[in-house]
């Protein structure tokens, strides 16, 4: 399956890129796909505070993924 | 109303309005950037955002407050982009029948919009610059 994902803020900053297009077994979840993502990009080891929304909604990481969806990582908000 | 905007918030393009006439409290909060932040001096402040995504949620925490506090008007305008020092990063407009209902909601927007609404900031000093909420810098 194959699944956007979507970076912000530090994270884009860190990893230079604001997508990146990964594909998943059938049946990944949350936890599979950030797996896959540290083999593609190690620098994001170093972030353990961030939440997942999928298709614009938050989710928890046990989210088994549909393909085709967009995944964004939100790193801890601060706006106001 | 709700609004994320990279253009500055000007505070008397929102004041020449009459009340509602069934409100008898309207409150204006701003949030404006501030040149100090954990004993640094701060030059200026970039905000960044996801949209899409911070458009639905400012929505859902909007129709939440106007329900449970009864408003008769909610606004909320959040800038992006590079904010000076002192300028208004957010304003938060609202009115209701009595003044508890108006400050009570603007207070939850402020709580909420800072745990859920996907919006960053970064400030800038002057040897360096650190994304606020991270937790390299906890805030």
């Amino acid at each position: 399956m194959n699944i956007k994902i979507k970076f912000f803020g530090q994270h884009k900053e860190e990893l230079n890129k604001s997508e990146l297009n990964i594909v998943v077994d059938n049946n990944s979840n949350i936890s599979d796909l950030v797996k896959i993502l540290i083999k593609n990009e190690p620098k994001f080891s170093k972030f353990k505070s961030y939440a997942v929304a999928v298709n614009l909604n938050y989710e928890n990481f046990e989210y088994i993924l549909k393909n085709g969806d967009e995944v964004a990582i939100i790193p801890p908000v601060s706006g106001g | 109303m709700i609004d994320i905007t990279n253009n500055e918030i000007v505070l008397n393009d929102y004041m020449s309005f009459k009340n509602e006439p069934e409100s008898g409290s309207l409150l204006f909060f701003c949030g404006t950037t501030r040149d100090n932040n954990l004993d640094k001096n701060v030059k200026y402040l970039e905000y960044e955002t996801f949209e899409e995504m911070a458009l639905i949620k400012l929505n859902e925490i909007r129709k939440f407050a106007i329900s449970e506090w009864n408003l008769n008007r909610l606004e909320i305008i959040h800038r992006i982009g590079i904010v000076d020092i002192s300028e208004i990063s957010l304003l938060i407009i609202a009115s209701s029948p009595h003044r508890n209902e108006s400050f009570r909601a603007i207070e939850y927007v402020i709580d909420e919009l800072k745990k859920s609404v996907p919006i960053w900031k970064k400030e800038f000093y002057v040897d360096g610059d650190a994304w606020i909420g991270s937790p390299d810098n906890p805030n």
